[in-house]
This record gives structure tokens, C-alpha cells and sequence, in this order.
């Protein structure tokens, strides 16, 4: 049994605006599940509908296998999460992680104790953070006394609103696999909503891709970048190549212009006869013309970037039809000057089709 | 070089504190001390004091701690007191309602609560007036409709003193509370409700908390200048409605004894200055939690 169950979920706001048209999704217990999409799709909508803030027009929610829908947000067994923004700022640490077990009557002394617990996992020492007040904190800090104030009440589902949002990229990244360890340590269920595809992989058991109000895409982070089901999940999810083409057999891909492309059997099953996009990582695409790659082009080099750990090169093969290469010796850089011919391949089975 | 700079700095400050000093000394300072002169006779003696050869006297002092004074005191705070609650009763909900109910229609709503301030406080006074008279609007329907024969006395009496104690400070609670509630970010509340906390709770515990600047912003605003009312029990109150500044006001021009009159102010001066020193060091270890 899923621990949050989201059945057909629609919610329009004020002005006919579709927020959510239709969303179905099982969570499973203890897992990290990410909503990633760009902003305006949905996803924020729908964590606060699990937590009870906002109510669906459609569709039920259930937590635990309960239909929680005429349950208030502080009767749901939820934590939400929001940027490190919404810590109690007239309170200390102490006070504001204490404030879900006070208003559950707990006693003094098991309060003390669990505060104490959760500041310790978080790498808060009591004694150095516990009476300070929110304005003495970083913006890490403040965050990390958000997720201790809901995960002291036990939830038994974490939700978190693009939590680590305002925060630089290194103590981001630092958080990322604090988060996961957590996660696992305490194994509560985690809902994340991000825009920020990296750190959804970084973290995720699972995601789930929405767009415009609907879920398009769920999977493990492997399954969603090796098989984007549609043109916006492969745009949207790192860099793609996309050829507009048709499929001409089980194993050959036409496009304008360009000599047949060898395509991998499997990926055409259905497609053949069809308008397609055949689609291939940056870092799928190499300058050399190696036996073993089927297809194999000549291009002109139009663009090139340094990266750093990489250098992004772009390659017109034809047609005005410009490829996307990632070259990971940055060195080749040196040697090579725009308008230079170089040799691109590609093998079969490194790419894949998607429908139109 | 650095410290050039800053001198130079510094002098730029203080030539730009300089009109605001002077009109500080000028027009507040200066009067005061000279009310402090009056009321000690050493400026402006009067015909007895000079006859009886006095420099420095407390006798006027003495004046104006009578027990008649003291009471008509004790009324104006009271009145005070009750204008400020009052005000806090009926002026949070509209705040609170214009700041997280408000969406676009804030400002417009902000502008209609500070409305009736382009009228001038004399104007309105007579506002009250015509609408609770003897021929006034309130009386005029109630007849009409059947309700009553002979019209209902609303006017020079407790009832109106205080309405129009209401309706003049209001403004004055709501605006600095919305301006606190306002800021009071939605997550948080959200956040409370998350954490286990019903709608009554969270508004007790989160936003009344975060809304205490604004009390007490609200609270000094309308209770200084409520005590010191003048217009509006001279206008709606009766005989027994004396007010300290109707009493200070008489001092200075019926009876014009100056002497008495500056006394009677520093008296009530004082009070007040205790009364608020008192309420902001006990309003703030008290809400915070």
C-alpha cells in the first residue's frame, strides 16, 4: 500500500486557471520522491493539497490508505518544509522546534530530550544553538531548524517546498546529502519539490516530471534521463539533441537532408511509418569516426565553450541542423578553431525515439 | 586622508540636524520651560504672589492636585483607556482582514480607512453631532419607521462622547496594526498549522505575537492623544464630561490664570509619562513568548 495516494487531482484557481489537471501518483513508504518541473506547473499546488492548506475541486488524497480529505492540515501527520522562511520569528530554536510537541502536550521532559535529539542529528549542538533567536542564524542554519521542527513530531510524511531555494550553491549541495542521509536515517517518507533537476537526481528515489498541471513522466533519476517519454522531459531534464525526422524502418531513421540514421530496433517498436524525434545526449555524441558507432557524420564546428570539467562544442551536421557534443578533454579546445571539419558519431543504441 | 573624509562627513550631518535642532528648542523646548517657569511662578508671577513678595511658589501645584482635578483625571484616562480598547476591538479585525484577506483591494481599503482623516477632527466632532441630534439622522429613521415618538437623547452624554472617541482614533490602531500584520509572512502561520496548531492557536500563539509592534505603535497613538481629548467632549459631552484638556483649556483662557494652568499640564504630563513608561516595559517582556 502507497503511503500518500493521489487519485486524479484537479485543481483550478480563481480566473479558470488549470494548476492541476488530473494528477495520479503513488508514494511509496520511505521513499525520497521528488516533483520537479518548471515553475507554474503544479507542483507546489499539489504538495500543499497533501498537506492540507489548500483543498482539490477533484480527486481524493490518501495518506496511510485514509482519505484525508476533510482532515485540517494540523490533524494529517504531515511536516512541510517551506525555504527556512516560515521559522517562528519571535521564538528561539528551542521554542520553535518544541512548538509541534508542545501543542501535543507532551511532557517538559520528553520535549527537552527530542529537541535535543533532533538538533543532534541535524549537527546543532544544544548548547551552542538552542536559545538562540532566528535572526542569529544563517540562512543553512534556519533551514535546518525548519526540517528539525517538523521531523521532532515524527510526521509520517515530509513534505518540502524548494528547501534549499535561497541557499548557495555549496551549502546547497552540502544539504542535498545531508538531506538523503537523513532521509534514510530516519526514514520518513519525503515529498521535494524542486525546479532544479540536479538536485532532484542528487536525492531521489523516484520523480516525477510535471508540466502545465500534469504529471508527464515518473521514474527512477536513470530511468527519466536514459528515456524521456516526450519531447519536454528530454529538453527539460539536462541537454538533448533533437532530429526531426520520420521513421523509415525498424532500424532507420530519416531526416531531411541528412544520410539514414541507424536507430536501435527496440526504440522504433510502434513508431515505424511515423513522425518522430530521434534524440541523443550531448555526451552520447563523439568527435571521431570509430567502427563501432553506426552513424557517423561530418560537421562544421560553429561554437565551442570551455566548461571547465568539460567542453561544449556545437556541430552543424547539415541542413542547418547543429549538434550539441560534450568533450571531455577540454584540452581538444587548443587545436581546434571554428570552421574546422571534424568527424561526429554516434552509436544506435545510445539514442532513442520519442513520438510527436 | 580617511578621517578628512569622515569629518567632513560628520559636519555635512550635523549642518543638516541643524533646522530640525532649532525648531526643536524653538517650538518645543522653549515652551516647554517656560510652561515649567509658569507653573513655578518664577515667569509670570501673579498680582498675589508679587504682593506677597514670592519668587518660587508650589502653591500652584497644590492647585492643581485638588481632588475635583484628580478626578476629572482619573476620567480622562479612563476614557482613554477605553478608546484604546475599544479601537483594539474593533480596529484588529479590519486590520487583520485588509492584510491577509485584502489581495488587491489592499491599498484601496487602506485609503477608506484613513478617509475621514482629510476631514478636519472639528468637522467631524460635528459629524457625530448631526447624525445622533435631537433632529438628527438616527432619530429622524427611528421616528419615521415607528420605532420611537420623541427622539432618543444620543448627544452630550457618555454614549457619544465615547462614539466619537471611536470613530475619530480608529484609524490611528488600524493603521499601524495592518502595518505589522501585513508583514507576518503566510508560511509561517501555514508552518504553525503544520506542526499541529488549529486556526485559533496559530492566531494566538503566531500572529498575535508578531503583530505586538503594531499594538503598541497603536496603542501610544490613540491613548496619548485620546487623554488629552479636547474637541470631542466639548462637542457630544454634557456638563459631567470634563475632560483634563476642556480643564486645562478653561485654566488658560476663562479663568486665565496661567499659573494654574501650566501646573494642571505638567500634572497630567507626568501621569501619562509614568502610565506609558509602565506599559512599554511591561508590554514587552510580557508578549514576548
Amino acid at each position: 500500500m502507497a503511503e500518500v495516494e493521489i487519485r486524479n487531482v484537479k485543481k483550478i484557481y480563481e480566473g479558470g486557471v488549470e494548476a492541476l489537471r488530473g494528477v495520479s501518483l503513488a508514494i511509496e513508504k520511505n521513499e525520497f520522491f521528488s516533483l520537479l518541473g518548471p515553475s507554474g506547473c503544479g507542483k507546489t499546488t499539489l504538495l500543499r493539497i497533501i498537506a492540507g492548506l489548500e483543498q482539490q475541486d477533484e480527486g481524493e488524497v490518501l495518506i496511510g490508505g485514509r482519505n484525508v480529505d476533510n482532515v485540517p492540515p494540523h490533524k494529517r501527520g504531515v511536516g512541510l518544509v517551506f525555504q527556512g522562511t516560515a521559522i517562528f520569528p519571535h521564538m528561539t530554536v528551542y521554542d520553535n522546534i518544541s512548538f509541534g510537541l508542545r501543542m501535543r502536550k507532551y511532557p517538559r521532559q520528553e520535549i527537552r530530550e527530542r529537541v535535543r535529539n533532533v538538533l543532534e542529528l541535524m549537527n546543532m549542538p544544544f548548547e551552542k544553538y538552542a536559545w538562540k533567536k532566528s535572526h542569529q542564524l544563517s540562512g543553512g542554519e534556519r533551514q535546518r531548524v525548519e526540517i528539525a521542527r517538523s521531523l521532532v513530531i515524527e510526521p509520517k510524511v515530509l513534505l518540502l517546498d524548494e528547501p534549499l531555494g535561497p541557499l548557495d550553491l555549496k551549502i546547497r549541495q552540502k544539504m542535498q546529502l545531508e538531506l538523503k542521509r537523513l532521509q534514510k536515517k530516519v526514514g520518513t517518507t519525503f515529498i521535494y519539490v524542486t525546479h532544479d533537476q540536479t538536485e532532484a537526481f542528487a536525492m531521489s528515489d523516484r520523480i516525477a516530471v510535471m508540466e502545465k498541471g500534469a504529471v508527464i513522466q515518473v521514474g527512477a533519476p536513470e530511468e527519466i534521463y536514459r528515456r524521456p517519454l516526450s519531447r519536454f522531459v528530454a529538453d527539460f531534464i539536462g541537454e538533448t539533441n533533437l532530429i526531426e525526422g520520420r521513421v523509415e524502418e525498424q532500424n532507420v531513421f530519416a531526416a531531411d537532408g541528412l544520410p539514414l540514421i541507424r536507430i536501435a530496433p527496440e526504440a522504433a517498436d510502434g513508431l515505424v511509418g511515423k513522425h518522430a524525434y530521434l534524440a541523443i545526449r550531448p555526451e552520447r555524441i563523439y568527435l571521431s569516426d570509430s567502427i563501432d558507432k553506426e552513424n557517423r557524420f561530418t560537421g562544421t564546428v560553429v561554437d565551442k565553450t570551455y566548461m571547465g570539467p568539460y567542453a561544449m562544442l556545437k556541430v552543424e551536421i547539415g541542413n542547418n541542423l547543429v549538434l550539441t557534443v560534450h568533450v571531455h578533454e577540454p584540452e581538444i579546445l587548443q587545436n581546434l578553431n571554428l570552421g574546422d571539419r571534424v568527424p561526429v558519431c554516434w552509436k544506435a543504441s545510445d539514442s532513442y525515439l520519442i513520438e510527436r | 586622508m580617511t578621517s578628512m573624509k569622515h569629518q567632513r562627513k560628520t559636519g555635512l550631518i550635523l549642518l543638516l540636524l541643524l533646522p530640525p535642532l532649532l525648531f526643536y528648542i524653538l517650538f518645543f523646548l522653549v515652551p516647554f520651560f517656560t510652561v515649567v517657569g509658569v507653573s513655578v511662578g518664577i515667569i509670570l508671577p501673579s498680582e498675589a504672589q508679587r504682593a506677597r513678595g514670592e519668587f518660587f511658589t508650589l502653591r500652584y501645584f497644590q492647585d492643581a492636585l485638588d481632588p475635583v482635578f484628580l478626578r476629572i483625571l482619573g476620567r480622562s484616562l479612563a476614557y482613554a483607556l477605553a478608546t484604546t480598547v475599544g479601537c483594539i476591538l474593533l480596529g484588529f479585525p479590519v486590520a487583520y482582514f485588509i492584510a491577509f484577506r485584502g489581495g488587491r483591494y489592499k491599498n484601496f481599503l487602506i485609503l477608506l480607512v484613513i478617509l475621514p482623516l482629510w476631514v478636519t477632527f472639528v468637522l467631524r466632532a460635528y459629524a457625530v453631532l448631526s447624525l445622533l441630534g435631537p433632529e438628527g439622522v438616527v432619530n429622524s429613521i427611528l421616528i419615521n419607521l415607528g420605532v420611537i415618538q420623541q427622539p432618543l437623547f444620543l448627544i452630550y452624554n457618555e454614549f457619544a462622547v465615547m462614539l466619537g472617541m471611536l470613530y475619530g482614533y480608529l484609524p490611528f490602531m488600524i493603521l499601524p496594526l495592518y502595518a505589522s500584520l501585513e508583514k507576518i509572512s503566510k508560511t509561517v502561520i501555514e508552518a504553525a498549522k503544520t506542526l499541529g496548531a488549529n486556526s485559533f492557536t496559530a492566531f494566538l500563539r503566531i500572529t498575535l505575537p508578531l503583530s505586538k509592534p503594531g499594538l503598541i505603535a497603536g496603542t501610544l497613538l490613540t491613548f496619548i492623544p485620546a487623554a488629552g481629548e479636547f474637541v470631542i467632549p466639548s462637542f457630544l459631552g454634557g456638563p459631567s464630561e470634563v475632560f483634563v484638556g476642556t480643564m486645562i483649556y478653561s485654566a488658560f483662557i476663562s479663568a486665565r490664570n496661567w499659573n494654574w494652568g501650566s501646573a494642571l499640564s505638567l500634572v497630567y504630563i507626568a501621569l501619562v509619562l509614568v502610565g506609558i513608561t509602565l506599559y512599554l516595559k511591561y508590554s514587552r517582556e510580557e508578549l514576548t513568548i
